[in-house]
């Protein structure tokens, strides 16, 4: 695979894969997407991590905003409760988390297995 | 400057950094004890996100191979499905695929709960409860039952159609689209069959047919020695009106009674974990004939409370088939099989069955075909449970400590075994070998108690709903169908192991009652204590004949009404047992019934609405002339256990520590309360008080609270009396006692009990609600809860304000409560109306989970659209679903 030098590009390859890819495999794709992300980029170390976590955590905030819009909120603040959140709004949060977190550590140690 | 690290520590650094990412997303798509797996939970792509629905249109056109013909589905602007269907197999796949649409995770969890197999999903922890579900014979009954309902051509169509359509939308659903109780427990789910129908039939039964207290109430008669037992335990609670009018005459020879051998006595159950259970399951039914209604046709009434849930226990449904393609599925059956259709022949089936068209709206039991409450063009049905001994326990003797034969008849006879494994979530399969007498199960293994309301150690028990050959939804089958009282009568015959009491209304101006079931012939007492195993006379052989049960039909008074009161008088010449229940209900529906004329179908609402309790009518004058000023005059000195009972009210309170000031020298917030001065004021309250329980009530709450500590002050004597438990003394009893002058039965000064229960209750209640009698509010103050079923916090609805209270017609209780309030008005306009706390949809994350509840808990009924005309259904259907035939 090519070496990719662009943040905008790794960005956009990132959500895209990530996007389709969870069309038909499981959440944890993103961790293995962060990873080759790492690996397959020529950009700092921490410009990786920051390029995975905003497009994992976009990708996922974007989908759940959408999903909130065009259809029926009533579960947030079912789930706020099931998770112990003092706020619905944290739900997002929590979902961000949980996609860009590990993608993002994935994509550091990634980098650091490829640097030279 | 970047310090140079050499590329082999770069190396761990890297693979440091990547194990615990690893670890973390393992983590993550793990569920960890309770805690969800979180990266599958909330991913947006296939987590809780995708459970997100709007309301909205829900048209589907899909085809199947199972099907003969098409089936067009008209949901209504509530969601209630209107199936049109030409065939009894078509009809009931379509009612299993939309039932399965709404309710997939329910059935499936219901099904397992039932089945005791919660260690599957839950962990170690759910064993205690897989075992006692197991030894109370539900595999074992549900396997009884799943025969008895294949046997049967009709209900073996029903059962296997459902079971068809629920698994024909499991099928078309991908993972991201299961409910979302599954994403949160981590599990699969499981496609449906006839035995899960039966296991949830089994879960029925458990709810209503499973409860005795004859341990309890043998060990009573032992312990507080036969005088005192039969004062605070008569064979019938004071103030009931039965069922059956009591001028009914009962012109039957009945069946003999057995005999028992004499001397028998049981042995005091020492072992004995049992809590009394909470007496809030009951229901409410009546209907009217045309004399007293202002139509002049019957209108009937059905509300059956339960313990309510999310998703709710009931689904509203209308099935309609013309019945034209009955013939392809039935012509089968006319080559040799249905060989076990009971009285009716293949031949008759095919007959009664082809050209069946019919139409039939109400509730149905998510995961059982049919319409279980409801009405058709020509008839009305409710039900109320019945109540009568169902259950009896039975003292075993084995031969040895194998316990490989039981005495019996005087042989030893055989113990059968029966394995049951647990498969447990992350541990290993439990195997638990349960003992089988002809009785039934042991439900309490020796030497060890693993149920905590169930049945003494090394007992069997004997269950109506493990007998074999009954068939419930052969009736609900035929009274689906059913068009007139002969119709309706011949489909109550199959009515015999969730025995209930059945109300019934035609068009045709008629009404009855019967009480309806399989019980045994016994001789008196019988079944009301622990039974002697050895002693065939306690053998369940002779049920009482169908014809001889408890009925009334189009009585003198022009209504019949159940409330799960005792069915009739002493009179009756067959001994039922003693689980039925105290008079409020019944005698305040009677009362109301009798008083009116011109009674029509919104005045039925208003009365399901109604809050008054005869119990504060008949105990609150007593209690208040006890009391007199000063009423504070002493600290209570009330003793404040709470003793763990289910009393339906709700946390009263009854075992919180009190520290006001009694002298009025001030609360915690630093105010001043004159604890006198409220109670003058809260006395006068209550001297005014119409005995109702609305929400805005400021002292309901707190006669509540008074009357309760009373009763348990006053049973507490006899229940403290032995170290072994007890049953209790009812609370109409006692009071009985008090108002006939028998203070003397009580071993406590009764005046001062209730006085100083009235100041324990007056502080606790001012600690808890505040000094300002007019701000005390019932439906604030005690808010009622409707938990989700398997209990994930946020997904029920709490705290909402509703009136009622367990002893009155609107009997919303702290744990139960109306499940599904029902007014069928009959005749040449066909009007009904309805509701039940919750939502057709079981989604959580669809505004329709609990859209019905503010209504229901309000009053507000809404009208139950009764579309028997395929083009009517369509002009008026929010949404349109199309099953169609697929060539095989």
């Amino acid at each position: 695979m090519l070496p990719i030098r662009s943040v905008p590009l790794l960005f956009v390859i990132v959500l895209i894969s990530a996007l389709l890819l969870q069309l038909f495999l499981p959440w944890w794709i993103v961790v293995v997407i962060g990873l080759l992300a790492g690996m397959g980029s020529s950009i700092p170390t921490w410009k990786k991590g920051l390029t995975v976590f905003a497009a994992i955590g976009l990708l996922w905030l974007g989908a759940a905003l959408f999903i909130t819009f065009t259809e029926s909120a009533v579960l947030l603040p079912r789930i706020a409760a099931l998770l112990q959140l003092p706020s619905p709004w944290m739900v997002f949060g929590v979902t961000v988390l949980i996609g860009a977190v590990p993608s993002s550590l994935a994509a550091v140690g990634g980098s650091w297995l490829i640097i030279r | 400057m970047a310090i140079r690290i050499s590329r082999g520590a770069r190396l761990i650094k890297a693979a440091t950094l990547l194990a615990l990412t690893a670890l973390l997303t393992w983590a993550l798509s793990t569920r960890i004890g309770m805690v969800p797996a979180l990266g599958h939970l909330t991913n947006p792509m296939q987590g809780f996100w995708q459970n997100m629905e709007r309301d909205g249109v829900r048209d589907l056109v899909l085809e199947s191979e199972m099907l003969r013909s098409a089936v067009t589905v008209h949901y209504d602007e509530r969601g209630v499905p209107h199936i049109f269907a030409d065939n009894d197999y078509d009809l009931y796949f379509a009612q299993g695929f939309v039932t399965a649409r709404d309710r997939l995770w329910q059935i499936d969890f219901q099904t397992r709960a039932a089945a005791g197999r919660l260690a599957e999903i839950i962990g170690p922890d759910a064993v205690d409860y897989d075992r006692a579900q197991r030894r109370l014979g539900m595999m074992y009954g549900a396997e009884i039952n799943a025969a008895s309902l294949s046997a049967d051509p009709r209900t073996a169509t029903m059962v296997q159609a459902y079971a068809d359509g629920y698994n024909a939308w499991l099928e078309r659903l991908s993972p991201n689209r299961y409910p979302v109780e599954y994403k949160i427990l981590g599990i699969e789910p499981e496609p449906f069959s006839t035995l899960g129908t039966a296991l949830l039939l089994m879960n029925m039964s458990q709810t209503l047919s499973s409860g005795t207290r004859a341990h309890a109430l043998t060990n009573a008669l032992a312990l507080l020695g036969e005088e005192t037992y039969r004062l605070l335990f008569p064979d019938e609670l004071p103030w009931v009106d039965p069922i059956i009018p009591p001028d009914q005459t009962w012109d039957f020879d009945p069946l003999p009674p057995p005999v028992p051998e004499p001397g028998f006595v049981p042995e005091i159950v020492r072992d004995l974990p049992l809590q009394e259970r909470d007496p809030g399951i009951g229901s409410n039914s009546w209907a009217v004939d045309g004399s007293k209604s202002a139509t002049g046709y019957p209108i009937l009434a059905s509300d059956p409370h339960l313990g309510v849930n999310l998703p709710s226990i009931w689904y509203e449904v209308q099935l309609n088939s013309t019945g034209a393609n009955n013939h392809l599925i039935y012509e089968r059956w006319d080559h040799g099989g249905g060989e076990n259709g009971g009285g009716n022949g293949p031949g008759s089936v095919k007959q009664e069955a082809i050209g069946g068209s019919f139409s039939a709206y109400g509730v149905s039991l998510p995961g059982a075909p049919g319409v279980i409450i409801g009405f058709n063009r020509d008839v009305a049905w409710g039900v109320t449970n019945a109540g009568s001994n169902t259950l009896d326990i039975f003292e075993i003797e084995f031969r040895d400590d194998r316990r490989e034969e039981y005495l019996h008849d005087g042989q030893w006879k055989p113990v059968r075994q029966r394995i049951e494994k647990i498969p447990v979530r992350g541990g290993d399969t439990v195997i638990d070998t349960v003992l089988y007498t002809h009785h039934g199960p042991v439900t309490q293994p020796h030497g060890e108690n693993i149920a905590s309301e169930r049945f003494p150690q090394g007992h069997a028990i004997q269950w109506v709903a493990h007998l074999p050959d009954q068939n419930p939804l052969l009736a609900v089958y035929k009274y689906n169908r059913a068009r007139n009282q002969e119709e309706f009568e011949a489909a109550l015959r199959h009515f015999t192991n969730l025995p209930q009491n059945m109300t019934y209304a035609d068009r045709h101006g008629n009404i009855s009652m019967g009480h309806m079931g399989a019980f045994p012939v016994r001789f008196f007492g019988q079944g009301s204590f622990i039974g002697n195993g050895r002693d065939p006379a306690y053998d369940w052989d002779q049920f009482v004949p169908f014809e001889h049960l408890p009925r009334s039909f189009n009585p003198e008074r022009g209504f019949v009404s159940s409330a799960n009161q005792a069915p009739a008088t002493r009179d009756y010449p067959y001994y039922l047992g003693r689980g039925h229940y105290s008079f409020s209900r019944g005698a305040r529906i009677n009362r109301i019934l009798s008083d009116s004329e011109n009674i029509t179908g919104t005045f039925f609402e208003e009365m399901l609405m109604d809050n008054r309790s005869l119990h504060a009518e008949k105990f609150l004058p007593y209690m208040l002339s006890k009391l007199e000023p000063p009423f504070m005059r002493e600290n209570g000195s009330g003793d404040r256990d709470g003793d763990g009972y289910g009393n339906g009210y709700g946390d009263l309170g009854l075992d919180v520590g009190v520290d006001v000031d009694v002298n009025g020298n001030g609360n915690e917030h630093g105010n001043e309360i004159n604890l006198e001065e409220i109670a003058s004021t809260v006395y006068n309250m209550l001297e005014e008080w119409d005995f109702t329980f609305d929400a805005d009530s400021p002292v309901a709450l707190f006669y509540a609270s008074w009357e309760q500590r009373t009763y348990r002050d006053l049973r507490k004597p006899y229940l403290e009396s032995s170290d072994r438990f007890l049953a209790w003394p009812g609370i109409t009893v006692i009071f009985r006692l008090l108002l006939d002058g028998r203070d003397d039965v009580f071993p406590v000064d009764v005046t001062e009990t209730i006085r100083s229960t009235f100041r324990e209750a007056l502080e606790a209640h001012v600690q808890r609600h505040g000094s300002d009698p007019d701000n005390w509010n019932y439906g604030r103050d005690r808010s009622v809860n409707i938990g989700h079923l398997a209990m994930l916090p946020g997904f029920g609805r709490e705290g909402f304000i509703a009136s009622g209270t367990p002893e009155a017609i609107n009997a919303t209780g702290s744990m139960h409560a109306p499940s599904w309030r029902m007014v069928v008005e009959l005749g040449p306009e066909l009007r009904a109306r309805g509701h039940f706390p919750g939502g057709q949809t079981g989604n959580p994350g669809h505004p329709g989970y609990d859209r019905f509840i503010d209504d229901w808990a309000a009053g507000t009924f809404y009208d139950l659209h009764f579309w028997d005309s395929p083009s009517d259904a369509e002009r008026q259907a929010s949404s349109t679903l199309t099953l169609n035939p697929k060539n095989r």
